[in-house]
């Protein structure tokens, strides 16, 4: 017994100072320690996201993801009492304002609900109707689908407009005779006839070649003069930089003693043999006329405007009452309100209006009184239903309005476009990632390429995206080739595809200027100058593969995206492929499968669960790229979704759909916290893109983490 | 039946030879044992009756030739899928696809592109019947085949093979993954399967050999030492290093 505890007491198992197992003590407690800061840093940072986002997405639930960006206004209002407002207007109106800090309630009281009586006349509008412009746009607007296919403005038309003070206006004869014509308000004219002598040279080019600068090029550039120019001009050159060009056959022009000037017999212009001045005397009337409103023929006013350059004319109202003449080819049926349609044919008298039929329809509406002062976010739709139902309420007054960008509404066309991008990544990342991954593991032979490959691979995975985005905007937005008629004046090469009747015509390129405009051209003389010079003949009605780039697009987008996933999706793809047993492969080879069945029948649907696994993630990577889309794809502001407004129909309206460029979440919330005003008003937003966003992420990671556990369980061997 | 004319192979672009001029005749509608100590080629060699080496990209035959039935297998014209179609294997580690059991026999003639129901309903009936398998699963032939035991995966797998009616199987070690219960009942199945099939075994045990077939070849590091009907061999070995093998003397 004794012994025994003898030998107990020579040793010790207590941790001595300084032994490795201590010191292997304290870095565990480190780890630990470092792990709970991060992991409380990050507890910290969503919780905060969550506080100041959560009210935003509580408020507007799921109108937050299913409505458009808005910028709404925010507007100081007075108390009234009986306002009115449509029950649609007033509920929307509720909800912007809901999740606000400042305003648990609105000051809204006595709420009263009642059914508004609105009449709308339903009419036929007669073919070879003539109407201004704004009422065609106001029959737009009240009519879906009613977009007349063509129409002709109509020139002998009255328009009205107005001029917004005193003035002497040059007027030609024409000008002249209809403005004593039409109604001036009682006032005479005073014509003041005046003389002038208008210069002009008759200028020689000789053929030959020159050195011109950038004040000639300026010059001449829209004159009919045909020269090739050997380089080009860039903004910032110096005034004395000179460029090679050449005339390729004697011309003679008639220029102005500007053009002269700037071009002729100086340092860095044309050496013309002959210059002839030419001077014509020119009889010009001036009226004047007090500030007013007038009317007059669409044409002449149109020559009136552009003689008189200097005077102030409201253009806008001439827009407005511009008539244009509608090619309809049938009467078509159409709405308006009455008090709309009573105005239309009071200010178009050549509308032709056949039947109307009233019918009277109800609309919920809301009336309530407003407590105190307040502000109130809204919508431009409320602030102008606001207005407009309550121009009798003299109580009610606005005082102030500011427009604040993305203060409202959702995140609908961002999260479209996101998907958009992400669908298009998919396909193409996944298309091509699976085919590379089955070549590298199942057919290449092991040796020094395929090392070298999977060294790229890694080495591109690491390369930080807006290098991608960069690469994205040279290959796919620049460089690109696609299939036109009409190749872009900066292709970097183009090849015809399929000749289609049609007549060579010579296209103006930049780096090398061919001139030839006007109808005086010699067409077959200037072709043949193009191919004595060595320029391409451009043939419309070719199809052409050029290269050209896609432009920024949703498809150059999720190409850069692919790109960038590439890597990624390969090497665990691969991964997947690896984790199918040799067995499988080798039962089926023996069983008689050539190398693609045996691929195809006994590995790729074991290796499926991983495949998906890794794109589940690559989504998520890509879902929250902003780099690679910033110069390839995404746009800050952005009204219509991607499948609205499309031109084209069928195949070549999937192309247009394709070639658009998009709003993206993450370039979304990057604009709205880091681009554009900031005030309390758009805060709101930018903390419930991004808590909607954080949980799109999440819920696309814990998808792969669930399908990685579901799919494995069920496929073991 | 197959004829192993002075072959030598080798797994590295023939800078060292794994197999070295074997040459041996396998009979048909024998079983043949390969039988030697690890990494003596048996299995090697075995692989090479059906082209399996061809998986590894740097493997090559570098002298003689196998013919089967008279044809070169490494002719020019020679397909390796229809020599496979022709030469079944069975692998060591049972191998069933991780389907129903049903769809692990009908494999190989679906990727031959047999699709009519009864067609296939018959040929899987007859080769689960063929591997004495039929009664055991006849009640769950669209469970996964990964529900099976051991000796009933291995014996679905000589199911797979026989469905596609080759004229070899090759058999490369089919029992030790198994329990001796299992083993004895594959090793019934082998002895019946000669009837209809020439098969080509590679196993570690000596017993097994001296069981099931009638002819055995004794392979030392990549050379044929001794080659001849089973009971001589195991009996009256010619050679030194055969009966040393044999009597558990080294291996």
């Amino acid at each position: 017994m004794s012994s025994h505890k003898q030998e107990s007491e020579s040793f010790s198992l207590k941790a001595k100072k300084g032994s490795l197992y201590k010191m292997e003590q304290a870095q565990k407690g480190l780890f630990i320690l470092c792990t709970y800061t991060i992991l409380l840093c990050a507890g910290v940072v969503f919780g905060t996201i969550v506080k100041k986002g959560a009210p935003i997405l509580w408020a507007k639930g799921w109108d937050f993801i299913v409505s458009k960006p808005q910028s709404l206004s925010v507007m100081e209002v007075s108390a009234a009492k009986g306002l009115e407002l449509s029950q649609k207007d007033y509920d929307l109106l509720h909800s912007e304002n809901a999740h606000r800090e400042d305003y648990l309630s609105l000051p809204f009281a006595n709420e009263e609900r009642f059914q508004k009586e609105s009449s709308s006349m339903e009419f036929e509008l007669q073919p070879e109707s003539v109407l201004s412009e704004g009422y065609l746009g106001l029959l737009e607007a009240r009519n879906k689908g009613f977009r007349p296919d063509f129409i002709a403005r109509d020139e002998t038309a009255l328009v009205g407009f107005e001029l917004t003070q005193d003035s002497t206006l040059q007027v030609n004869t024409e000008t002249l005779g209809a403005l004593r014509q039409s109604d001036l308000g009682g006032q005479e004219l005073d014509v003041v006839t005046q003389s002038k002598e208008e210069k002009s040279f008759e200028v020689v080019f000789a053929q030959g070649r020159y050195s011109i600068d950038k004040r000639t090029y300026t010059a001449l550039e829209p004159s009919e003069l045909i020269f090739i120019l050997e380089g080009r001009f860039a903004d910032d050159d110096v005034a004395t930089k000179q460029v090679e060009c050449s005339i390729p056959h004697a011309q003679t022009l008639i220029l102005s003693p500007t053009q002269v000037a700037a071009s002729v017999d100086r340092e860095g212009g044309f050496a013309v043999s002959e210059k002839k001045e030419l001077v014509k005397t020119m009889e010009t009337q001036a009226v004047t006329l007090k500030k007013g409103v007038y009317e007059l023929p669409f044409h002449t006013l149109k020559t009136l405007v552009g003689a008189n350059p200097a005077a102030s004319f409201l253009h806008q109202h001439t827009f407005e009452k511009a008539p244009v003449r509608l090619n309809l080819k049938q009467a078509v049926s159409l709405t308006l309100s009455q008090a709309e349609l009573a105005e239309l044919e009071q200010n178009n008298p050549a509308v032709k209006i056949g039947a109307v039929k009233e019918t009277k329809s109800y609309t919920p509406y809301v009336r309530f009184d407003i407590e105190r002062d307040c502000e109130l976010l809204a919508a431009n739709q409320q602030q102008v239903a606001l207005k407009d139902d309550n121009t009798k309420n003299e109580a009610f007054k606005i005082f102030s309005e500011y427009t604040h960008s993305y203060s409202g509404g959702g995140i609908l066309g961002p999260i479209v476009g996101t998907g958009f991008l992400v669908i298009i990544c998919m396909v193409v990342a996944l298309s091509i990632g699976v085919a590379a991954a089955v070549y590298l593991n199942e057919y290449a032979r092991k040796g020094t390429y395929l090392k070298v490959v999977r060294l790229a691979m890694m080495n591109l995975a690491g390369v930080p995206s807006i290098v991608f985005g960069l690469f994205g905007l040279g290959l796919f937005v620049f460089v690109a080739p696609k299939f036109t008629s009409k190749p872009s004046l900066d292709d970097k090469f183009q090849i015809p595809l399929l000749p289609v009747a049609g007549e060579p015509s010579l296209r103006k390129q930049e780096s090398h200027l061919i001139y030839m405009v006007g109808e005086s051209a010699d067409k077959t003389e200037s072709l043949s100058i193009a191919s004595n010079t060595g320029f391409k003949r451009y043939y419309d009605g070719w199809y052409y593969l050029s290269f050209e780039g896609w432009g920024a697009c949703m498809l150059a987008g999720g190409f850069t995206l692919a790109v960038m996933v590439l890597p990624v999706i390969i090497t665990s793809c691969e991964e997947s492929l690896r984790a199918v047993p040799m067995g499988f492969r080798e039962a089926s080879l023996a069983l008689g499968a050539s190398k693609w069945q045996s691929v195809r029948t006994a590995v790729l649907p074991y290796a499926l669960p991983g495949i998906l696994t890794a794109s589940v993630l690559g989504i998520t990577r890509v879902a929250g790229e902003t780099a690679p889309i910033m110069f390839t794809s995404a746009v800050a502001e952005r009204s219509l979704l991607p499948w609205e407004g499309l031109a084209n129909t069928g195949f070549e309206g999937f192309i247009e759909f394709l070639s658009q460029s998009v709003q993206a979440l993450p370039y979304h919330i990057y604009t709205v916290a880091g681009r554009i005003p900031q005030s309390e008003y758009t805060q709101p937003m930018q903390y419930g893109s991004v808590l909607v966003f954080l949980i799109l992420v999440l819920s696309l990671a814990a998808l792969s983490v669930y399908l990685r556990v579901k799919v494995r369980s069920k496929l073991k061997w | 039946m197959i004829e192993i004319d002075d072959v030598s192979f080798s797994y590295d672009r023939g800078k060292t030879n794994t197999l070295k001029n074997i040459s041996l005749d396998i009979l048909e509608k024998q079983v043949t044992s390969f039988i030697g100590p690890s990494g003596c080629g048996k299995s090697t060699l075995l692989r090479c009756l059906n082209r399996m080496n061809d998986l590894v990209d740097t493997s090559c035959i570098t002298n003689g030739e196998i013919r089967i039935m008279g044809h070169d297998i490494h002719g020019k014209d020679v397909d390796a899928i229809e020599l496979r179609k022709q030469v079944g294997m069975v692998f060591q580690k049972y191998n069933p696809f991780p389907k129903s059991i049903y769809d692990n026999v009908a494999y190989g003639l679906r990727i031959q592109g047999i699709k009519k129901k009864d067609q296939l309903d018959q040929a899987v009936e007859k080769s689960l019947r063929g591997a004495a398998l039929w009664d055991e699963v006849k009640d769950r032939l669209k469970d996964s085949a990964l529900g099976l035991s051991g000796g009933q995966q291995q014996r679905l797998c000589i199911a797979r093979t026989i469905a596609v009616q080759p004229r070899v199987i090759l058999m490369d070690e089919p029992c030790s993954a198994l329990d001796p219960i299992a083993t004895a009942k594959v090793e019934e199945l082998i002895t019946e399967l000669r009837q209809e099939f020439t098969i080509v075994i590679v196993t570690h045990s000596m017993q097994q050999a001296s069981r099931v077939s009638d002819h055995t070849a004794f392979f030392y590091l990549g050379e044929l030492i001794e080659y001849g009907p089973t009971d001589r061999v195991f009996q009256n070995p010619e050679q030194k290093r055969t009966e040393d093998y044999i009597s558990g003397r080294f291996g």
